[in-house]
């Protein structure tokens, strides 16, 4: 009897059990030879958010060779690549998400291997240096996104599908001189691919400097480049402090979520889209919690974020969606909504006057 | 014959008369009857023995007088600890029989008996070492030091470092 169909049943429960199922026998190792729909099962597994790819979604042909050129590297170095790339573009994927979920939990297990060697000093900072950057990735760390976004298999999907070609932060110290002082330059680079809501691949590619000079922070100068599909987004030298609304920034997440869901808005919120872009972006920027990035502090406006999103359907109106009586349910509950907005709009008034 | 009930036929020629609403949990079974319509003649199942098939006409009707709710289909994670009891039970089998059960699930189209045998499965495996696997299903290695070396090398990147 053929247990082929039993065995790809039973593996593709099994998507963090892959190493020890190939080393089982050859015949289970056979299994995951060339066996595109079982690596496609694996991936559903491992992301069941991934299922909500249109149902006939060719990988494929939609991501072509993007997601080969998308292989994650730290530094410049390819150093979670062993041996030659995947045999089929299924594989590829998981084996590219499979290595993000589990990159934090391996870099603390090379954290605590380096501990435990005496005189590895150097080595133990490094580990630590590394570990700490990666940690300030919130979509390097499934558990805590799927616990936040948890019901929103959008926003899961969209995040799921996030792969890194390269993340690098660095903070160089300098002197420049008795009248300057110290110096600082802070240097986060990223870039990689996800998936749009209809599961087409967008590149990102996200750059921010920061440059403190003269040793103290009133010399400082500022470079935010950032790039989604079609949306970009560049400043310098500008502040961003909690609770004030940058147009520009704001332009640029319209824009992302633009390009996120096809220019149909009614698919995420915006401060979804906000969440969305934190979530890809270091939590804080380095060291230096006395700058908040663009995005950080966009989520702490009140207007929205910490409304509930409310501030989306001021901009929806604005847009005049027709369809925004629909979502308010019946009319008693939309007139309540709408007056509760127009408050809102009063009180913003009153804060800029 | 009341159209109320079907017969099924095992591949070792037993006859069961069983309710339709039952036996069309099956797909198949399901399509069968559209296909021939208004029939006497029994269903035959050359895929299944009796011996399983009153396993499966067990679940169906345990399943068809106490429906579960349906399961929601979450898009967060996967779980394989998510069994009912009454089939946790059900599949407390030897694993020739259990393997037969996935295999006429799957023929049968029953996707809640194949979902629960295959986890069952996949329970057992979740979490072990090669060698320990090897000892659940009785399986030989057959891999040469070099040849598992090799193994071991190309799926160095979903090697578990954390245990």
């Amino acid at each position: 009897m053929d247990d082929s169909l039993i065995l790809h049943y039973i593996f593709k429960n099994l998507p963090n059990d892959v190493f020890c199922l190939s080393l089982v026998s050859k015949h289970w190792n056979q299994q995951f030879e060339n066996n595109d729909k079982l690596w496609k099962d694996l991936t559903f597994s491992l992301h069941p958010s991934l299922s909500d790819l249109p149902h006939n979604y060719d990988l494929t042909n939609v991501y072509g060779k993007k997601i080969r050129s998308n292989r994650l590297c730290l530094d410049g170095k390819n150093q979670y690549l062993l041996g030659k790339k995947a045999t089929t573009i299924w594989k590829e994927l998981f084996q590219q998400l499979f290595i993000k979920d589990n990159l934090l939990k391996n870099h603390l297990y090379e954290l605590n291997k380096a501990t435990r060697k005496m005189g590895n000093y150097n080595q133990v900072i490094a580990c630590f240096r590394k570990y700490r950057m990666l940690n300030a990735y919130q979509s390097l760390n499934r558990n805590e996104y799927l616990n936040k976004f948890k019901g929103n298999s959008q926003l899961l999907m969209i995040l799921d599908s996030v792969l890194y070609k390269t993340i690098s932060s660095t903070i160089k110290h300098s002197y420049d001189g008795c009248d300057d002082g110290m110096g600082r330059n802070d240097l986060i680079s990223l870039q990689g691919i996800l998936f749009s809501t209809s599961g087409k691949p967008i590149d990102f590619n996200f750059k921010h400097q920061c440059q403190i000079q003269g040793g103290h922070s009133d010399g400082y100068s500022m470079n935010s480049k950032f790039k989604l599909g079609r949306a970009t987004f560049e400043s310098q030298n500008s502040s961003y402090y909690p609770g004030e609304i940058d147009t520009d920034v704001l332009d640029f997440v319209k824009s992302c979520r633009d390009e996120l869901t096809h220019n149909n808005n009614k698919h995420l919120k915006l401060s979804h889209v906000i969440d969305l872009i934190v979530s890809i972006f270091p939590k804080e920027f380095l060291e230096n919690t006395a700058l908040n990035h663009p995005f950080c502090s966009l989520k702490n406006c009140k207007g929205v974020y910490q409304l509930g999103g409310e501030f989306d359907d001021e901009q929806d109106e604005e847009y005049g969606d027709d369809e925004q009586d629909e979502e308010y349910g019946d009319e008693d509950e939309g007139e309540e909504r709408k007056s509760k907005l127009t408050d809102k709009r009063s009180l913003k008034k009153t804060k800029k006057n | 014959m009341s159209m109320s009930t079907v017969k099924l036929e095992s591949s070792d020629e037993k006859i069961y008369e069983v309710e339709r609403d039952i036996a069309c949990m099956s797909v198949t079974i399901k399509n069968m009857l559209e296909d021939i319509g208004d029939s006497d003649a029994p269903i035959p199942l050359p895929n299944v023995t009796s011996t399983i098939l009153e396993k499966v006409l067990e679940y169906c009707k345990h399943h068809h007088e106490h429906p579960s709710p349906q399961p929601e289909d979450k898009k967060d994670e996967k779980r394989l600890d998510d069994i009912p009891p009454y089939d946790r039970d059900f599949c407390k089998v030897d694993q020739p029989t259990l393997f037969e059960l996935i295999l006429a699930a799957n023929y049968l189209d029953i996707k809640a008996l194949l979902d629960v045998t295959c986890k069952t499965v996949a329970n057992m495996i979740r979490g072990k070492t090669p060698e320990e696997i090897r000892k659940i299903f009785n399986i030989k290695n057959d891999f040469t030091p070099d040849e598992e070396e090799q193994i071991r090398k190309e799926n160095e990147w979903c090697e578990d470092k954390g245990n």
